[in-house]
This record gives structure tokens, C-alpha cells and sequence, in this order.
């Protein structure tokens, strides 16, 4: 066989795998067209629709045929055998239920986010992702399923290249539903509504176009194509629960290609990706250090990082045409949902009932004993009930607490949006293993320089950070992560030296955690510390105006990158620590959809305050793992709860529970914006009534404004500075 | 780099010679010419106001000032020192102090928090050495924290903000954010300030005496103060000199008196002999 064919082969294979990313590209823009929601939960749809088809379909011998309902925590349980259905009826099933799944998103979670900022759209839909995806693993079981081809099996021999007919029935399938979509968009009503409520809600609706119900289409078609595009991609392969989650990061890379408007422009996108991986896979390396650097997935990983990094920072004029330069600022997440300030309503409510005064109150005596509490668990716990496991689930809730504290300084404190947590965890334990096997480092150093060897990547993953933020950036540290998980932590070097020696800490993970308990207390010191410093308060002032703090002084670019880096550090640390747990350090334990957890776990629990970041390790390590038992948990308990926890966090109360609590422990902090922190360093209520500016003081007789809204000041950006 | 570490500076030592110039500055939105070669000067302690129609390149030339239209070419020198070649951030270490148009400043920070990011600029810029020190708690940076405290509490009696210094900026009245922002610009210590419409949302009476305000400021600094204002009885009341602009040109130059007098100024912006009577009263 002949170079060419060789080529050809490879081209029709990476064609068609194309078209599954297309396929997830195109709902996502046309998600993103008619509501300006990043849909990060697309490929949890997709799953969803895809197992309800595989469980249906009579073609299918699956080893796990049932379905399983259990109410968490209880033994109540409803195990159905779905029938088996012919092709079409199985297929109908899935569309109409994903249909529905996409209605009910957008009527529950995302109406009331409407004109939410972008980072609350892209925190909701990364908790419905893992929401979805934790259910989906509960129902349709763990099991890896095989899936016969959904086409007629065999192929067509032309030349020499192999055209399968499931290859070419998947390249169809995609072509023809993107084209139909273009000609719905361009030639039907319907369409032209869409298109113009992309443009703008308001203008819309002056039109008499119900921007609801263009929501409403919106994420039931595009529910749809992301069950079509899971199909395709089990066809003639096979299925697993978290299998298809990392295919969104080529959705979001197809869809970017399209510059997220453009349905044609996604498709090439798709083929684009498929076709340049596939190739970069199957290309003849020199053997030697290239070839092993880009072996297996490793080549197409680096392909996807360069194309998505490459075209945020270049942005291409063809392709960010449609984007509105406004769509890619940053906004903190304390901003308001839906027009109003909830917290200036919270505030209200409490300041009348007076509830918050008697909190506070109560509180400030009871903290220390709260404190107290804490700490004497913490150390007299694992003193008292002696147990390798328990030990070992407290020090992985040290851990992550840990790791969550990254989160706080890049997220909360930076207006950073950084999906990538897990990743510097993962950096952070093989560099500690390699510290510890190439260069023999007594253990304190082999844990520091898990955290220093962050540092470069922060640095790289901060360049992209100076010029995008909220969903660019969240686009590329979504990137990264999968980096992480399918270069950084495949590459034989890097494994050949995974293995961490803890003889030093002993067999038992008691001596592990106390060490590990000590560390978190010192870096939460250390952030302490920092949290009320010029250096913290430059974090803050570029998370809420970066054009406002360079007029003021503050570097953005040394303070952003020195905001990356302690982040990183910080995860790293991290990582070093559940490297010496794990003794032989794997990539497993780094995984993309993790980071996307402990995200959404520190938004949960506050990510704006530190005492969140403690909170994420009690919440979702130590109490879930010691109070479940095997016949009343629920495998995904942990992650369903904190999707479910995330969703009415960022609808309810945008700053997190964490938020609320440290209101008990602590009345006052200057970094986080919390409804009720009008009380002063006393914990006593400062009264809300105007006072007098040397403006008004000035002036003869000035009463106090009334508090009508048109006095507000304006919450965005001032337009005559940014660019 | 120049430092203003003593506040006692103050007017009587008026220097002569324009310690800020603009020179020939032009910028260009593709084939838009926006600011078509401004020459400005300013001395230390004066009050300049620029006026203008709409589009006649103010907001862009403070903008072009300051750093954030970085394809301004000409000269704008402050103590000599060309601020075009400088980044937008390290201008305010320079002495240049700005206010927006549209006021947002911090929204998720209390007022006595927004001041002390400003006073950032009175400390060393070392990132990462202020980094590990204030992580550890040394003495430096305990006593950097404290001169910070002290400063902004003097800011906030000068600006008599003490009632808001606990508020969060995004639940101010607009008047009350625009002296707050004007105290995150003073705790700069500037020596020259572009205030761009401060009188712009706030209402009629507070206008009135947010003259008396400006001029305490610049007494007490001895800062310079350039300011864009539609409000003409306050920029005619407050300004030494005045420049008035049109389509990205300088159109008229001098006293209030003079430049009301202008025909030219008349005619393009003051809008005939009879509104301008209005308006001045």
C-alpha cells in the first residue's frame, strides 16, 4: 500500500470522527447564538441521549442492561428493564427525552439567568455537567458497553481507501443536519428569530420575538444534536459513562472555528480538528524523543492546545467577526442575576427583620468555640478511633481543602476563571515524584518543589490569561486541563518516575496527615496573612475593574501572572501531598472532569473567602466518605449533590455558602462582598442612612438621596476606556 | 521616577515653566482621525478645562493621556518624561492621577478598601518580594499596612467620606462614587489629574459645589487639574485656562473670558450669543 492510500485511509477516518465533533460543535453554537450560554454540559447531554438509545435499542447486547433509580442515601431503589425496541423507536425515545431534558434546563436553571454574567453561565452549566454526568453513571451503571455500528456494517473499496459505512453514514448524518440547520437559519422565520435574538434580547423582544422561546429551541435542538453526535461516536464503538465527556473540549474547539455563529463554519471546524489530529497521530515521527513525546494521544492533544490557544490569541478577524467584543469581559461572581441586586434585597430584608444583627451577635461569642470544635477534631479524631482509612479520608479532605484554596486566590480573588485545578495538583505530584527519583530530595523539599515546578506552567497558561477573560479563558484552562490529563501525565518520561517513596511518613496515612494538616494550616496562615495586604488588594481591584486598577497603578500583567503562580503553587503543594498518598502517582487522579469538581465544590462553598476553601474538604471528602456505607450511598452522591449545590448557589446566592457561614465565624472581610458586610469590624450594624461627602457638605442644604435606583451607578465597565 | 512623599508641595511654588505638555499628539481609528496634532500645556497648580462638542476628542485625548489608546502617536511629557512610551499602569507612578466618565471603581470593595489599592502606588513595586512578606507577616509589611491605614484615613477625613469608608462602591449614590473614585485619585498623590466630567450624573446641587471641592483639592496638593465639563458656569468659575476643542483640533485657547468671547468657540459649541448668556447667567 502506497503512501497516499496510507494518507487517504487516515483522512476518512479523522473525516469522520470530525463530524462526531461538528455534530457536538453545532448544537453548542447554536445553544451559544440563541441564549449567549457557553454550554459546558453539552457532552453530559450527549451521553444522556446516548445511553437512553443504547439501553433501548434491541441491537444492542448489553452486558448491564437495566436501569437503576436510587433515592441517595436510602435503600428505596427502582431497577426497570427498559424493552427492546426497534432502531427508530429507540432513537425517537432518546431525542424526545433529551428534547426534554434541554427544555426543562433552560425553563428551570437558565431563564433566571438571563442576564447573568458570563461566569455564572459558565459555573451552571459546568454543575449541570457533572450533575448529568453523576446521574447518568448512576442510572446507566459504570460499565464500559460495547455498541454495535449503527450503520450497515462493511465498507467500499475505492482505490485502495477503505470508505466504512459507518464512517461514511456518520460524515452524512452531520452534513446533512449542519446543512439543514444553515437553511432553517437562513430561510424560515423561525431562523431569522434566532439569529436576530442573538443579536439582542431587547431588540427582540421590541420585535415581538419571545426570547424564551428562542431559548427554549435553542436547548431542545440542541439536546438533540448532542444525543445524534453521542450515537455517532458509540457506533461501531462503545460507551461509558464518562467516556464522552472529554469530547467537549473539541465541541468547544469546532465551535470556536465557527466563531461560535457560524453553523457551516463549525462543521469545517469539526472536520478541520478530526482530520489535523488523525493526521498528527498517524504521521511517521522520527523515532526518537518526538515520536515519544507524541505518541498515542499525546499528538492530538498538543494539535487541539495549539489550535484553541493559537486562535484565542490571534483572533482571527474571519472568525470573531459575529463575537461582541463585550462577551469575553470578566465579571465577579458577586455581580447580580437577572438586572436586580439580590444582595442589596437580602440586605434589606435582613436589616428590617433585624435577623442579622442578632446573627452576629450570637456568633461573635460562639466562633472561637466553633473554632475550637473544629481544630479538637481535626487532631483528636484520628487519635482516638485509630484507622488507616479514616485517616486517609481526612488527609484527602485536607487535600483538597488545599487544592480548593487555589481556586480562592485565582477565582475569587483574581476574577480568574481557571478550570484547571487538578491539573496543577497533577503537576505538583509528578514533580514531586521526579524530585524525589532524579534528584533524591530529603521529603520537605521533595513537597516544596511539587509546588515550585508549577510555576513555568503557570506562567505559560498565564500569557493567554493577559489578554481573555471570563469564557475565553475558561475555554483555555478547560484546554489546558485536558492537556494535562492527555500529554503531560501520558509521557513515558514523566511516568518512568511516578513512584513516591513515604517510608518516611510510615505504611499508615496517620503520620501523612498530620503533616498534611500542618501544611494547610500553614498556607491558610500565609493567605491570611496576604488577604488584607496591597498585594491581595491589587488581586481584587484587577478582578473588578482591570481598567480602573491600571489607572490606579496596579500591573496587570505582573499581578495577574503572580496571581497564577500562587494559585498553581498552592495546587501543586497539593499534589505533592496526594502523590506521597497515592505512592505511585497516575494520571487518573488528575483528570479534567475532577478539576471541573473541585471548581464547582469551592463555589459552593465560597469562593470568594477562605473559610470556603476549608469548608470544600468537610463538605465533599470527609463528611460524605465516613458517613456513607455501602448499601445507602450512591456512588456519585458527592458530585450529583455538588452540581445540584452549585446550580442554586449561583441562582440563589452567588456567594456561596462559605459566604454565609464566614458571616458566623468572622463579621468582617475586606475581600469578599457579602450581603450583609455593611456591619463593621465589631460585628455591629453601621447604619445604612447616607452621611455627608465633603460634596454634599459643601452644599447648603442637601438632603439625602432618595434610594431610587436611577442614583445607582452604572455596573459595567466605563465604555470610553476599554478597547 | 519622581516621589511626592511630602505633601506640604504645595501652590506657592507655582512653577512657571509647562511641567506638563501634549505635542503634536495624533490618533486615528482607522481612517478616522480623532485627535488631529492637540498641543496643551499646563503648569504646576493650574486648572485647565477642555470643552467641546460632543466627538471632539476629549474622553480619547485623556484616554490617549493615560494609556489606554495606545496608538496615540506625538509626545505627552510630564516632568520631561515622554508618558507615550510608558505603560497605562506605570503612568500614575509618574504623578498622573485620571477619573472616567463613567464612574464604576471597585464594585465588590468597600471605599476604604478601593483607597488603599491606590495607595499601592506610594510603596516599592516589587510583586513578588511584597508577596512573601506579607505571607509571612514581617515587619515590613505589617508597617507598609499601617502607613497605608494612616494615609487613607487621612484621604477619607479630606474627602469626609468616613460615613461610606465601610460601604461596598457598588451601593453608593452616584455622587458619593464620584468622590470616592476622586479619593482613590488623590491617594495617588498626582501631581497632574484628568478629571473627565466630574459634575456628569450628580445632581444640580451637588454641581455646585463640586467647584469649591476641586479647588480645595488643588490647593492642598498643589496638583494640577485638567478637567472635561459640559457644565459651563463650573468650568468658566474654576478653570485658569481653558481649551476648547473641535474635531480632534484645538480650536480656542485662554481665559474663560477670552474663550467665550471666541467667535469660533460660539459657533461651534456655545451655540450663538444668546444661549451662551443663558447658560452663564
Amino acid at each position: 500500500m502506497g503512501d497516499l492510500q496510507f494518507y487517504l485511509n487516515v483522512a476518512v477516518t479523522g473525516l469522520s470522527i470530525g463530524a462526531v465533533y461538528a455534530l457536538f460543535g453545532t448544537g453548542i453554537t447554536l445553544i451559544y447564538k440563541g441564549t449567549r450560554v457557553p454550554n459546558f454540559a453539552h457532552a453530559a447531554i450527549g451521553t444522556i441521549g446516548a445511553y437512553t438509545f443504547v439501553k433501548f435499542w434491541d441491537g444492542t447486547q448489553l452486558q448491564d442492561p437495566g436501569l437503576r433509580f436510587q433515592l441517595p442515601f436510602t435503600n428505596l431503589t427502582w431497577n426497570p428493564d427498559p424493552p427492546a425496541l426497534p432502531f427508530a423507536a429507540a432513537l425517537l425515545i432518546a431525542l424526545v427525552f433529551t428534547g426534554l431534558l434541554g427544555l426543562a434546563i433552560e425553563r428551570v436553571v437558565m431563564r433566571p439567568l438571563a442576564n447573568a454574567p458570563m461566569l455564572n453561565l459558565i459555573i451552571v452549566t459546568i454543575a449541570l455537567f457533572t450533575l448529568l454526568t453523576g446521574i447518568g453513571g448512576d442510572v446507566f451503571g459504570q460499565r464500559t458497553e460495547a455498541v454495535p455500528t449503527i450503520f450497515p456494517a462493511g465498507q467500499l473499496q475505492i482505490g485502495g481507501v477503505n470508505l466504512t459505512y459507518n464512517a461514511l453514514g456518520t460524515l452524512g448524518v452531520t452534513i446533512a443536519l449542519a446543512a439543514g440547520l444553515a437553511a432553517f437559519f437562513r430561510y424560515t422565520d423561525l431562523g431569522i428569530a434566532i439569529r436576530a435574538t442573538a443579536d439582542s434580547r431587547e431588540v427582540s423582544r421590541l420585535l415581538g420575538i419571545s426570547a424564551d422561546q428562542v431559548a427554549g429551541f435553542a436547548w431542545a435542538v440542541g439536546s438533540m444534536l448532542a444525543t445524534v453526535a453521542g450515537i455517532l461516536i458509540a457506533s461501531g464503538a462503545g460507551i461509558s459513562p464518562s467516556g464522552l465527556a472529554n469530547l467537549i473540549v473539541f465541541g468547544f474547539a469546532a465551535s470556536l472555528i465557527g466563531g461560535f455563529t457560524s453553523l457551516i463554519g463549525t462543521l469545517a471546524g469539526g472536520l478541520l480538528i478530526g482530520l489535523s489530529t488523525n493526521l498528527v497521530a498517524a504521521a511517521p515521527w522520527p523515532r526518537g524523543v518526538v515520536s515519544d513525546i507524541l505518541a498515542g494521544k499525546a499528538g492530538p492533544t498538543l494539535v487541539t492546545l495549539i489550535l484553541v490557544v493559537g486562535l484565542l490569541m490571534t483572533r482571527p478577524k474571519f472568525i470573531f467577526a459575529g463575537i461582541r467584543l463585550d462577551e469575553d469581559t470578566g465579571v465577579s461572581f458577586a455581580r447580580a442575576a437577572g438586572g436586580a441586586n439580590p444582595e442589596d434585597e437580602l440586605r434589606r430584608n435582613l436589616d428590617r427583620t433585624g435577623q442579622l444583627q442578632l446573627l452576629l451577635r450570637d456568633w461573635r461569642t460562639g466562633r472561637w468555640a466553633l473554632g475550637g470544635l473544629i481544630a479538637a477534631f481535626a487532631v483528636l479524631y484520628p487519635l482516638l478511633f485509630t484507622s488507616s482509612f479514616r485517616d486517609g479520608v481526612l488527609l484527602n479532605g485536607v487535600i483538597l481543602s488545599i487544592i480548593a484554596l487555589s481556586v480562592v486566590v485565582i477565582t475569587g480573588w483574581t476574577g480568574q476563571i481557571s478550570l484547571a485545578p487538578m491539573t496543577f495538583a497533577g503537576i505538583g505530584a509528578f514533580g514531586a515524584a521526579i524530585a524525589q527519583t532524579s534528584w533524591n530530595l530529603p521529603i520537605p523539599l521533595v513537597i516544596l518543589a511539587g509546588g515550585l515546578l508549577t510555576i513555568p506552567f503557570s506562567l505559560l497558561l498565564g500569557i493567554p490569561a493577559l489578554r481573555l477573560r471570563g469564557f475565553f479563558l475558561a475555554l483555555v484552562t478547560l484546554t489546558f486541563a485536558y492537556f494535562g490529563e492527555n500529554f503531560l501525565f501520558i509521557q513515558p518520561e514523566v511516568l518512568a518516575r511516578s513512584n513516591l517513596d513515604r517510608q518516611w511518613f510510615g505504611l499508615q496515612n496517620e503520620a501523612m496527615y498530620f503533616t498534611a494538616l500542618g501544611i494547610a494550616v500553614l498556607l491558610f496562615l500565609a493567605m491570611r496573612n496576604l488577604r488584607d495586604t496591597r498585594v491581595a488588594r491589587a488581586f481584587y481591584a484587577l478582578r473588578d475593574s482591570e481598567t480602573t486598577a491600571q489607572a490606579m497603578g496596579i500591573d496587570p500583567v505582573g499581578y495577574k501572572l503572580l496571581a497564577f503562580s500562587l494559585s498553581g503553587f498552592i495546587a501543586g503543594i497539593g499534589g505533592s501531598m496526594l502523590g506521597f498518598f497515592l505512592r505511585n502517582v497516575d494520571g487518573q487522579s488528575f483528570l479534567l472532569f475532577f478539576s471541573l469538581g473541585v471548581v464547582l465544590q469551592a463555589v459552593v462553598a465560597g469562593v470568594g473567602v477562605l473559610f470556603g476553601a476549608a469548608l470544600v474538604g468537610v463538605l465533599f471528602e470527609i463528611i460524605p466518605q465516613l458517613t456513607a456505607t455501602p448499601t445507602t450511598g450512591v456512588n456519585q452522591a458527592p458530585t450529583i449533590l455538588a452540581g445540584f449545590l452549585a446550580i442554586i448557589t449561583i441562582v440563589q446566592n452567588p456567594n456561596g455558602i462559605g459566604g454565609s457561614l464566614a458571616r458566623f465565624v468572622r463579621p468582617f472581610d475586606p475581600s469578599e462582598r457579602v450581603a450583609w458586610a455593611s456591619a463593621d469590624q465589631d460585628g455591629e450594624l453601621v447604619d445604612l442612612s447616607e452621611g455627608t461627602s465633603a460634596l454634599e457638605a459643601r452644599s447648603d442644604e442637601i438632603a439625602a438621596h432618595p434610594d431610587d435606583d436611577a442614583w445607582r451607578a452604572p455596573r459595567d465597565e466605563p465604555i470610553g476606556a476599554d478597547r | 521616577m519622581t516621589t511626592l512623599d511630602d505633601p506640604t508641595a504645595v501652590i506657592d511654588t507655582v512653577d512657571e515653566a509647562p511641567f506638563f505638555e501634549v505635542r503634536d499628539l495624533h490618533l486615528a481609528f482607522g481612517a478616522l482621525q480623532v485627535l488631529q496634532g492637540i498641543d496643551l500645556q499646563a503648569t504646576r497648580g493650574e486648572i485647565v478645562g477642555l470643552i467641546g462638542p460632543n466627538g471632539a476628542g476629549k474622553t480619547t485625548l485623556f484616554d490617549a493621556v493615560s494609556g489606554f489608546r495606545e496608538q496615540a502617536t506625538g509626545k505627552v511629557l510630564l516632568n520631561g518624561v515622554d508618558l507615550l512610551e510608558r505603560k497605562a499602569w506605570e503612568r500614575p507612578w509618574l504623578g498622573l492621577g485620571r477619573t472616567f466618565q463613567q464612574v464604576t471603581l471597585y464594585p465588590n470593595l468597600t471605599v476604604y478598601d478601593c483607597i488603599r489599592v491606590s495607595l499601592h502606588r506610594r510603596m516599592p513595586n516589587q510583586p513578588v518580594r511584597s508577596l512573601l512578606r506579607a505571607c509571612l507577616r514581617t515587619a515590613a509589611s505589617v508597617d507598609e499596612e499601617e502607613r497605608i491605614r494612616a494615609k487613607t484615613d487621612e484621604v477619607v477625613d479630606r474627602l469626609g467620606l468616613a460615613d461610606y469608608a465601610n460601604k461596598f462602591a457598588s451601593d453608593l449614590s452616584y455622587g458619593t462614587l464620584r468622590m470616592a473614585e476622586l479619593a482613590c485619585v488623590l491617594a495617588l498623590e498626582p501631581e497632574i489629574v484628568l478629571l473627565d466630567e466630574p459634575s456628569s450624573g450628580i445632581a444640580q446641587r451637588e454641581t455646585e459645589a463640586l467647584g469649591p471641592v476641586l479647588q480645595d483639592v488643588r490647593d492642598e496638593l498643589g496638583a494640577t487639574l485638567i478637567l472635561i465639563e459640559h457644565d459651563m458656569p463650573l468650568i468658566m468659575g474654576i478653570s485658569d485656562r481653558i481649551y476648547a476643542l473641535a474635531n480632534g483640533h484645538i480650536l480656542a485657547e485662554g481665559t474663560p473670558e477670552e474663550v467665550q468671547a471666541n467667535p469660533d468657540v460660539v459657533e461651534s459649541y456655545l451655540g450663538g450669543s444668546i444661549d451662551l448668556e443663558a447658560e452663564v447667567r
